[in-house]
């Protein structure tokens, strides 16, 4: 007992010295995910198999992140307090564009999970259907979080399968992006193709 | 046989004197490493008093000084009716009275805002139950992290002791509040209490550094074991997501749902009410503009406010269904006229007070199609963007609803504060204080003075 107790005190001052010796670094670290278990995605794992060349693209890098851009199709990006919204799109098709949002703030891998429920729900309000939550694995990032749903954009009929992927970057940055096509080509979609091609530099 | 006795006494008086050589040597301990602590956190602040009042809120208890823990909890009063009305009373209890306590301390070190700190928010509620709110304004919580504690050390059952407060911080990692649902005021002020140590904890390890953080861990897991203190918080009922990751949400759909042109700003994305059951309840407030306002009669809705501002709720379940959409405005005794009229009830004498309207309805598959137009013509759905026209012919759908299908109810408030909306509405969920509706804590004593919910005849019944 007294034993364990002394070894208790011995424990404490080792981790002092050693915090003595370790400055007054109060930033988080990099802490290992541990995902909220309120918003554990339920849906089946999905795994997105990263795209490092598409014929005729050119690596588009700003934020941190970089993306192929394929030829014939731009980059506009716009700044809120919040975060930075990078569209990438074929100039002839503004409705469908890989949308990349990185939040201002770091994050976490609760942080993934609780942006990705809030994106969900926010499409669920809007009408989209068929949504599903899936634990992602998506090589060159710390922690993904995905999902996947049909809306129609009540234009001409045109009703797309889309793909959200919400991801933390090593540094801690999170970032969400979208891609959509028309029913049933979304595997083969450029777009998703471009979606898959995203990466954190550095 | 004497000789056996004699011996297991003899036994026994060591083993007494053991015990209390233990304890003795146990509090050395504390003291000890303590007093290692605090030299070694003098190494990197200059902290003096800021230090004894952060070491306050972990070992209040211990040296007596109770200044650290939070207030008691505020009174309920249970003013619900005995008559039979011509329809039930609404399923959810009323806020009978709340109070916000700031339990910061006073310490105004790096990573605390100065004035910020966390808020806890006690209400009082007509059913004989508590919900506190502890609000993290300062996020004090996404500095640290509780699995990087977790992975370093583990002695004896040490390891328990730190699940519990660990989850202190660990809950408020991507959410700024969290909810707890009680059943006293004993409860309440057991959980403050705790709030309040794990408070004090949490400045001195960010204060020290992580690793510093190791310390205070250990000895705090000592002192509560000479205490005898061994309080485990309950679940939370809810946890509400900061506001930038509420924007972050809307923003990420806003890729499918808009092609990227989706307009998103805090002072529309107020918060998400997160449920263990896979609930999630979005919050934003919406603006009717001049013209509407205009439409529906209004002149003057709020002190302050330019616009008409109304809060819409919607509640997603687990499936991604929509089950519930809710409208809550407020008014100062000289706009309820407007709220009234906005919300298409009869008046409420008010008596000069400030007055909140709630109306809530299921969302079921008959009326999911129209719930989304609805929402959509209101500016919450991103599908279409509201115009005039369609806003003003929303608000009237949403009240239809409420009063054929779901609830309506009134409130009375005495709130010091100038912005009524935004106190009364904080008082619907206290949480939604983080973007765009400002809680501030210095303005205390929220109380209803009275509650009503509209019968079928259209007509006030006390609640």
């Amino acid at each position: 007992m007294q034993r364990r107790a002394w070894g208790v005190v011995l424990a404490m001052i080792v981790s002092a010295g050693i915090a003595g010796c370790g400055g007054g670094d109060s930033s988080s670290s990099a802490a290992e995910p541990s995902p909220s278990v309120w918003a554990r995605p339920t849906g089946s794992p999905m795994t997105i198999e990263p795209v490092t060349t598409v014929d005729g693209a050119e690596l588009f890098e700003s934020d941190g992140l970089s993306v192929l851009v394929p030829d014939g199709w731009e980059t506009r990006r716009s700044e809120q307090p919040e975060f930075v919204q990078i569209m990438v799109l074929r100039a002839d098709d503004e409705r469908n564009p890989v949308v990349l949002t990185i939040l201002a703030q770091p994050g976490s891998a609760d942080v993934v999970e609780t942006t990705a429920s809030v994106a969900s729900a926010e499409l669920a309000i809007s009408g989209a259907t068929d949504l599903e939550q899936h634990p992602a694995t998506w090589s060159g990032w710390r922690y993904a979080s995905g999902i996947t749903g049909v809306f129609d954009q009540g234009r001409d009929g045109v009703v797309t399968d889309f793909v959200q992927v919400v991801a933390l970057s090593g540094d801690g940055k999170v970032v969400g992006v979208t891609a959509q096509a028309p029913r049933g080509q979304l595997d083969d979609a450029l777009s998703y193709q471009v979606l898959r091609s995203v990466r954190p530099v550095g | 046989m004497s000789e056996q006795v004699g011996c297991r006494r003899a036994r026994r008086a060591e083993a007494r004197s053991d015990e209390g050589a233990a304890t003795i040597e146990y509090v050395g301990m504390i003291i000890a490493v303590a007093v290692l602590l605090v030299s070694v956190i003098g190494l990197f602040t200059p902290m003096g008093n800021d230090l004894n009042r952060a070491l306050c809120g972990a070992v209040g208890k211990v040296v007596g000084d109770s200044s650290c823990a939070g207030a008691g909890a505020g009174a309920g009063e249970d003013t619900a009716g005995s008559d039979l009305p011509e329809k039930a009373p609404p399923k959810g209890p009323y806020t009978t009275h709340s109070d916000e306590t700031k339990i910061d301390a006073g310490l105004s070190i790096s990573f605390v805002d100065i004035g910020g700190g966390i808020v806890a928010a006690t209400e009082g509620l007509s059913n004989g139950t508590y919900k506190v709110t502890f609000v993290d304004k300062a996020r004090v919580g996404v500095s640290l992290s509780a699995g990087e504690m977790k992975a370093k050390l583990k002695v004896g059952d040490y390891g328990g002791s730190l699940g519990a407060s660990a989850s202190f911080s660990k809950a408020f990692e991507g959410a700024y509040a969290v909810e707890y649902t009680l059943n006293s005021a004993q409860e309440v002020a057991d959980l403050k209490e705790w709030a309040a140590r794990e408070y004090g904890k949490d400045v001195v390890k960010t204060v020290g550094g992580p690793l510093n953080g190791l310390n205070v861990e250990l000895i705090s897991w000592l002192v509560d074991k000479i205490d005898g203190y061994d309080y485990k918080p309950p679940e939370p009922s809810a946890i509400f997501a900061e506001g930038s990751v509420v924007i972050g949400g809307k923003a990420m759909a806003g890729g499918i749902l808009a092609g990227g042109n989706v307009e998103v700003s805090g002072s529309k994305g107020l918060g998400a009410r997160l449920e263990p059951n896979g609930n999630i309840t979005v919050y934003t407030k919406t603006t009717l503009d001049a013209k509407v306002a205009s439409d529906l009669g209004l002149v003057k809705f709020t002190n302050g406010s330019v616009g008409t501002e109304v809060v819409i709720s919607v509640t997603v379940d687990k499936n991604h269904d929509i089950t519930e959409v809710g409208l809550s405005g407020a008014a100062t005794a000289e706009g309820s006229y407007n709220l009234f009229m906005l919300t298409g009830t009869p008046s409420v004498g008010s008596g000069g007070k400030g007055i909140g309207i709630n109306a809530t309805f299921p969302v079921t598959d008959a009326n999911r199609a129209d719930t989304i137009a609805a929402l959509a013509r209101l500016g919450v759905a991103n599908t279409v963007g509201g115009t005039a026209v369609s806003q003003a012919a929303a608000v009237p759908w949403i009240m239809d609803q409420a009063r054929t299908n779901g609830d309506v109810s009134a409130q009375t408030y005495d709130v010091a504060a100038d912005n009524i909306v935004n106190a009364a509405l904080g008082l619907k969920a206290p949480a939604l204080g983080g973007v765009g509706m400002e809680l501030d804590a210095s303005r205390t004593s929220k109380t209803s003075t009275g509650a009503w919910y509209l019968g079928r005849n259209n007509t006030w019944v006390e609640w």
